[in-house]
Parts: structure tokens; C-alpha cells; sequence
């Protein structure tokens, strides 16, 4: 009895002593928390590169046009700079930057090599740590050297925001040119900037909707030029066509799988019946993915390549559904008042753009891969067909406005942020965004 | 039967009727108007740790002396008394006379006026220490006026070595450093009792030495005697440490709920949230970092937690660190920079996840 009080006295105590010593303040350090920051373009100082000649300029210019066009950055103007940059290998005085509220420091070189090559080499500083982030070096042909800029303002891009950048890479579009009633289209393709123009095909034939394939120099699209619209694969270097398949019928809205294998696209029989047909490219066979009597089309593969995202107006009117891709557990996830079309599934895999009529008015807007979450990013008269960047983070889509004789490309933040013009020659429309170039 | 229920109903039927007609609708409340007034919410501890103690301290066997009561002001003495010795002339310091002294010492007592000290008679009082502890050296003539005043006083050094502990060996022969100094801007309040206690024992001594003095020969008083003026108002401090409260010179005031405000605020400015990215509502980083009194970043401020070491969440532990160095130097109240609690440590917890 004595033994069961004395552990139980001490057993109290114990618990008594450790509850005391637990209600001990800790060191005591000013503690606070901040939950609210700001979401402001982060001030980057992009200096001249060192070159014999102009060469250093036109990268940094490049280099400062992508940063800045992406919405992220703001440039400061080299105007404002105190220190002048004179070796690349000295660390710069951070203070003439830290004053001019530069938070990063680009610097670099740029030089043709004995063997004809440019060699390039930049370095990223973070002005407030006082150190070096970056620094990397290039080999290209001088052809080239648009890209090495391209190049250069990706891994700026990567280490300052944590996401893989999209500058190097290049967008295919129709190219729109005549009088709308005899409208010319042909495809083309330019960087993400807009340089490079090259003209695919001859518009002799209307040529629409051209997809890239995500692991080749390849397009998809489709063509009048036999007479009934067609899909066809098209080289990019080489110029080679080919006819995909040979069905009865139409075909139409073609887009690549992710491992660049398959080709997936909607079938329009002579009965009217549209469904989703997916067709392996090295053994030609084809497979059924719906078999509904309503219109499903516009279908996309996840970036896994296991599900696909397409419209349906099973239900009505057009609606998104989600389904595996063999075909199976197909299920609505769209319950917007609205048409909605176009949807693409974003190589991020967390969302999915798309097209919305509604109110009289057409959308761009996003919503999350099981349809909640919803958000407009663009309205306007008259303006569909989204293209996602690589990384994820960029939509590119066209817009006629009212009374300007034809459509333009636009770009916008996925945050709804940072609408711009993509500046073409002439009208232009049905972009895709091809993946990061090797 | 039937009377009970009758009269239960004419009663009830008499309380109905009254309550019709005489009950009215209730006066309106008047409720005064009220002048919003603005409240700062301050932590306790600003009031309750003034006399804390500082639990690292030593301990001393003298306890924490009483204040004492405001006596009688009394006039100053000027030379007054059967001085046999001449209050002029300079004295040197006789190393053999603290000994002799420290056993004289007055015993422990709560009593802040110990024991009259003869040696202690003529000497100016300098303020050595905060500390009002026991044996304060008695003055002459306690000048009130600059009672902040250090001067060097090698005399008077060994007069505080003769408090009880007979440590006066450890007394430096120069001036006492000034970090002992009270701080100006400091808790004014907790200072105040302690001058006005060490003020009034030195005054009271002003009129008892005397009569000891017949103990002592005239060289060895001499010998110890300072000439200087009187400068320093207040009794001798003590060297001792903690006997009142810790050696915290921050006296335990935390900053503000409004301080910590308007730092949160000064930090947020320079905060750029890494936005639209997957993931952006899971990027918890916290940063550490020390200041200077100025209010400057010490040093690199380090991630304590959250953040990666690559990808997005180095970007986000990255534009946190980068917001706390953009932003400085901080303006923070100087009085409350040192100690445990005090801001030369900050923590920040960045949390962008109610941002998204």
C-alpha cells in the first residue's frame, strides 16, 4: 500500500515537474510571422555583353526582351547603371547595384572561337547575397546565336523563379494573308519572339490547326488539298509530307501523344457521326476511343500520356470529359454555363485551358484536371484556340477583334497577368508551341 | 374545487388586465457616447520584470536592500564637527587600510544606511555602480546636481571595497567602465527609487560619523581622504552584481504588439512571393538573422527551415532572405535591443499560402 502511494506521489511529481519545464518559455527570439508579400516583376540588371562588335548587345537585348516579355522580370534601363562591366570574371561591385535596386546582375561574353564557332559565357549574381548563381558557357554556330540568347535567358529564367523557362523554343501558326473572302492560309513557324519567319507550305491548299509533335522536328495538320480535309505529318526540315491514315471521311483537330507516337484526332463519318480515333504511327493501326452518337472532337493527351481530355455535346451542349487513353471512364468535368471547346491538357499536367462561349463574349480560361477551380483569363469578341508554353506557365491563343480585318497572337501569365501581342506580319492564327528545343 | 379555480382566473385575469394597460414599451437606453480611445497592448513582463532577478546570477549574501522612506531633508554640512583632520589636502590610497576596513564593514542588514564607517566620513561620493547595495560612502556635502557624473576616484574605490565582502581586491584602480551606467532612455521609473534610496542613507550619514572619528589617527583618515568637492549626489554604489535584479540592462520589456507591427510591415515591402508557380501555397521558409543596434542586418541571415536546394523552393527560401536584407536597417525602439527577449534576434516565418 505504502509502495503503490510512494510511486504514485512520485509519478505525480514527476508529471507535475515535466508539465512545469514544458511551460518554460524557450530561448525567447522576436518571432513574426508574414503571410502577405507582394507579386511584382523582380528588378534584373542585364549588362552588355563583352564582344568585338555589337554582337554583345543584340544578346543582351535578346536576352532582356524574353525576361521582360515573360512578365516576371523588369529590366532595369542601362541608362541607370553606375559600375561598368569590364570583366566577366571579377566580381562586380555590388553596392552601385544594390543602389540602383538591381536584385540580380546579368554579365557575360560573347566571342567567335579559331574554329569559326561562338563560344558564350554568362554569369548571374545575386546582388543582395553578394554572390554568383550562375555561370555557364555555350558553343554554337553564329547562325545561331539568337538561340544561345535564348538559351542564356532560360537558365535566368529557371534560377530565379524555379520553373523551366520556354524561350527557346518556336511556335507554329497559320498564316493568314487576302481578302476574307479569299483568305489564304498557310502554315508558319517563328521563334516564341517572333524572329525567324519561315512559311511551310504554299497556301495553295487551306492548311489549319498544325500541332508539333513533342520529340521530333514534326507537325501535324490538317489540309484541303485533296479535296476533303485531311490530316498530314510534315517535316520540318526536310519539307517531307505524308498523308496520316486513310480513312472515310474527315478527319481533323490531330495532336501527338506525348511520347511522339501516336497521333490522336476525330473521325467524321458521312453519317455525321464524330468520334475520337487514335492511330499509331509506326504500325499504322488505328483505335476507336469513343463510340457515341454525339460530336466528341478536339481531343489531348495528358503529359503522361494516360488520359485525354476532349469535348462532347452528349449532354447538350459542349462540354469537357476526361477519359483513359484506351477509351474507358469517360466523365464529364465541365459544368460551366457556357460552349466550351479547344480543351489542352498543360505539360505541368495540373491544369487544362480552354475556349467558353458565354454571355456573347468568347474566354480563355483554365480549370483544374477534375474541373473545379475554374478561372477566365482573357474575354474578347473573338478569341479561342489555347496553346500551352512548355513550361506551363504561358498560354498563347489568337484574337480577331472587332473590326480589324483578322486575327493576332496573344500571350497571357497563367495568373491572368501580362496580356501581349505576339508581333507577326500578318494576320495570324491557330498557334501551337513546340517543346524546348535540344 | 370550483371557488379555487375562480379565483385563480380573476386573479390571473386582474394581473393580465394590469399588465395591458400599464406595461409600456421600455425607455430607451442612453447609451453614453464613447470617445474611442487608442490602446497599445503591452506585454506584462515590461511591468513585472523590472524587479525580476536574473536567475544566472551569483548569490550574494546581502539580500535586496528595502527602499527606504524620503527622511527629513537635512542641510548640507560643510566641514563641520570636530574634523581634526584637513579635508584638502589629497590622499593616496592605502591598500593596508581596505583590510582593515572590510572587517569593519557593517554587518548585513536590509537597512540601506549601514553602519557609520568614520573613514567614510569626508569622502565624496561617486557613483560608481547602479547597485545601491550597503555601504554607500558617506559625502560631505551631497551635491544633488549631476548625479551621473563618473569621475575617476581611486579613494573612493576602496570605500566600496569595504562592503562586507572583503573582495576589494578585485576593484579596478581606474575609473569604473561606463557600461555599469544606468542607459538614459531606460525605465526612468526604476531607476528613480533606487537614487532617492541611495540619497537619503548618504544624507543621514552626513550627521552620525562623527562621533567615531576619536578611533581613528589623523594620517590614516588623511591618507584615505579625497579632497575633491563633493560632485556626485546619492550614496556609493556597490560592485556588487544582481542583488537587484539581473544584469539585464534590458530591465525585460518585450517590443510591442505595435512594434512588432511595424517591423512585420517594414519586412513585407521587400517580400516578392514567387507566384503562379505548382506548389506556391506550400512554400513555408523561415529565416533567422541578427541585428546591429542600428538596426542592421548582421551577417547572412540563415534559413532555419523550409526552402530546398533547388527548384522552387530555393527560389522562395531565396526571396526571403533577399526581403529581410533589402529592407534594412530596420527602426526599432534602441532600449529594447539587448537582453533575451530584446530584437538583436529576429525569426521570420514567411507563409504564402493565404496568398494563393
Amino acid at each position: 500500500m505504502m509502495k503503490f502511494l510512494k510511486m504514485v506521489l512520485i509519478a505525480t511529481a514527476a508529471a507535475g515537474a515535466f508539465g512545469l519545464a514544458a511551460t518554460l518559455p524557450a530561448r525567447a527570439l522576436v518571432e513574426i510571422d508574414i503571410n502577405q508579400g507582394n507579386i511584382e516583376p523582380l528588378p534584373i540588371a542585364v549588362t552588355d555583353f563583352l564582344s568585338n562588335g555589337d554582337l554583345g548587345a543584340e544578346i543582351s537585348s535578346i536576352v532582356a526582351a524574353d525576361l521582360k516579355r515573360s512578365g516576371l522580370f523588369a529590366p532595369i534601363d542601362k541608362g541607370a547603371f553606375i559600375e561598368k562591366i569590364t570583366d566577366t570574371n571579377v566580381s562586380p561591385r555590388f553596392d552601385d547595384w544594390k543602389v540602383i535596386n538591381a536584385q540580380a546582375l546579368v554579365t557575360g561574353r560573347i566571342g567567335q572561337e579559331a574554329d569559326g564557332r561562338l563560344r558564350a559565357e554568362f554569369r548571374l549574381w545575386d546582388t543582395f547575397a553578394g554572390q554568383q548563381l550562375v555561370g555557364e558557357q555555350y558553343f554554337a554556330n553564329r547562325a545561331n546565336s539568337r538561340r544561345v540568347a535564348h538559351i542564356i535567358a532560360d537558365a535566368i529564367y529557371e534560377r530565379l523563379t524555379g520553373e523551366k523557362g520556354y524561350f527557346d523554343t518556336r511556335v507554329v501558326f497559320v498564316d493568314e494573308s487576302g481578302p476574307k473572302n479569299n483568305r489564304k492560309k498557310r502554315l508558319a513557324i517563328m521563334d516564341q519572339d517572333g524572329a525567324n519567319i519561315r512559311y511551310l507550305s504554299d497556301g495553295r491548299a487551306i492548311s489549319i490547326t498544325p500541332r508539333f509533335s513533342p520529340t521530333r522536328q514534326e507537325i501535324t495538320y490538317m489540309s484541303y488539298e485533296s479535296g476533303q480535309p485531311q490530316v498530314y505529318l510534315l517535316q520540318i526540315e526536310t519539307g517531307q509530307r505524308e498523308l496520316v491514315g486513310n480513312f472515310p471521311g474527315m478527319t481533323f483537330a490531330p495532336r501527338f501523344s506525348p511520347d511522339g507516337q501516336r497521333v490522336i484526332m476525330s473521325l467524321l463519318r458521312e453519317d455525321g457521326n464524330s468520334n475520337i480515333f487514335a492511330m499509331d504511327l509506326r504500325s499504322r493501326t488505328t483505335t476507336r476511343l469513343t463510340n457515341s452518337s454525339a460530336i466528341d472532337t478536339s481531343p489531348s493527351y495528358s503529359p503522361d500520356g494516360s488520359q485525354v481530355v476532349f469535348t462532347s455535346d452528349r449532354g447538350g451542349r459542349a462540354q469537357i470529359y476526361v477519359m483513359n487513353a484506351d477509351g474507358s471512364g469517360q466523365n464529364r468535368i465541365s459544368f460551366g454555363d457556357g460552349v466550351y471547346s479547344t480543351p489542352v491538357w498543360s505539360p505541368r499536367g495540373d491544369l487544362i485551358a480552354f475556349t467558353k462561349q458565354a454571355g456573347g463574349e468568347f474566354q480563355i480560361g483554365v480549370m483544374k484536371i477534375d474541373g473545379s477551380g475554374e478561372r477566365i483569363l482573357s474575354s474578347g469578341f473573338q478569341q479561342e484556340g489555347p496553346t500551352w508554353a512548355p513550361n506551363g506557365r504561358v498560354l498563347m491563343f489568337f484574337r480577331e477583334a472587332a473590326g480589324s480585318g483578322g486575327p493576332k497572337l496573344y500571350s497571357v501569365d497563367l495568373t491572368g497577368r501580362n496580356e501581349q501581342a505576339i508581333p507577326t506580319s500578318a494576320f495570324a492564327s491557330d498557334p501551337a508551341w513546340s517543346p524546348l528545343l535540344e | 374545487m370550483k371557488a379555487g379555480l375562480t379565483t385563480s382566473v380573476i386573479f390571473h385575469a386582474a394581473l393580465i388586465g394590469f399588465g395591458l394597460f400599464t406595461l409600456s414599451a421600455p425607455r430607451e437606453m442612453m447609451v453614453a457616447d464613447v470617445e474611442a480611445v487608442p490602446v497599445d497592448i503591452i506585454p506584462v513582463e515590461s511591468i513585472t520584470q523590472t524587479q525580476q532577478g536574473d536567475k544566472k546570477a551569483v548569490m550574494k549574501e546581502k539580500s535586496t536592500p528595502i527602499p527606504t522612506k524620503k527622511p527629513a531633508t537635512v542641510p548640507d554640512a560643510q566641514k563641520v564637527g570636530e574634523a581634526k583632520v584637513d579635508s584638502d589636502t589629497k590622499a593616496t590610497p592605502d591598500p593596508e587600510l581596505k583590510q582593515v576596513e572590510a572587517k569593519d564593514a557593517p554587518a548585513p542588514s536590509p537597512d540601506p544606511a549601514p553602519k557609520p564607517d568614520p573613514k567614510v566620513v569626508k569622502e565624496p561620493v561617486k557613483e560608481a555602480e547602479k547597485q545601491p547595495a550597503a555601504a554607500p560612502a558617506t559625502e560631505v556635502a551631497p551635491d544633488p546636481a549631476p548625479k551621473q557624473e563618473v569621475t575617476p576616484d581611486p579613494v573612493a574605490e576602496t570605500i566600496v571595497a569595504e562592503t562586507p565582502e572583503a573582495e576589494s581586491v578585485k576593484l579596478p584602480d581606474s575609473a569604473p567602465s561606463p557600461e555599469a551606467k544606468p542607459k538614459p532612455p531606460q525605465a526612468q521609473t526604476a531607476k528613480a527609487p533606487d537614487r532617492k534610496e541611495t540619497e537619503k542613507p548618504a544624507e543621514k550619514q552626513a550627521n552620525k560619523p562623527k562621533s567615531e572619528e576619536k578611533e581613528f589617527s589623523e594620517d590614516e583618515v588623511a591618507a584615505l581622504l579625497n579632497k575633491e568637492k563633493a560632485s556626485g549626489g546619492g550614496a556609493k554604489r556597490s560592485t556588487e552584481e544582481a542583488s537587484l535584479g539581473g544584469d539585464k540592462t534590458n530591465m525585460g520589456t518585450k517590443l510591442t504588439q505595435s512594434e512588432i507591427d511595424a517591423l512585420k510591415g517594414q519586412i513585407k515591402r521587400c517580400w516578392n512571393v514567387p507566384a503562379g508557380a505548382a506548389d506556391a501555397q506550400n512554400l513555408k521558409v523561415s529565416i533567422k538573422f541578427s541585428l546591429t543596434q542600428a538596426g542592421e542586418v548582421d551577417g547572412m541571415p540563415e534559413i532555419v527551415s523550409g526552402g530546398g536546394a533547388a527548384g522552387i523552393e530555393r527560389v522562395a527560401a531565396e526571396s526571403a532572405r533577399r526581403a529581410v536584407l533589402q529592407c534594412g536597417p530596420y527602426t526599432l525602439p534602441v532600449d529594447k535591443y539587448g537582453g533575451e527577449v530584446g530584437w538583436n534576434q529576429v525569426l521570420v516565418n514567411f507563409d504564402p499560402s493565404d496568398m494563393f
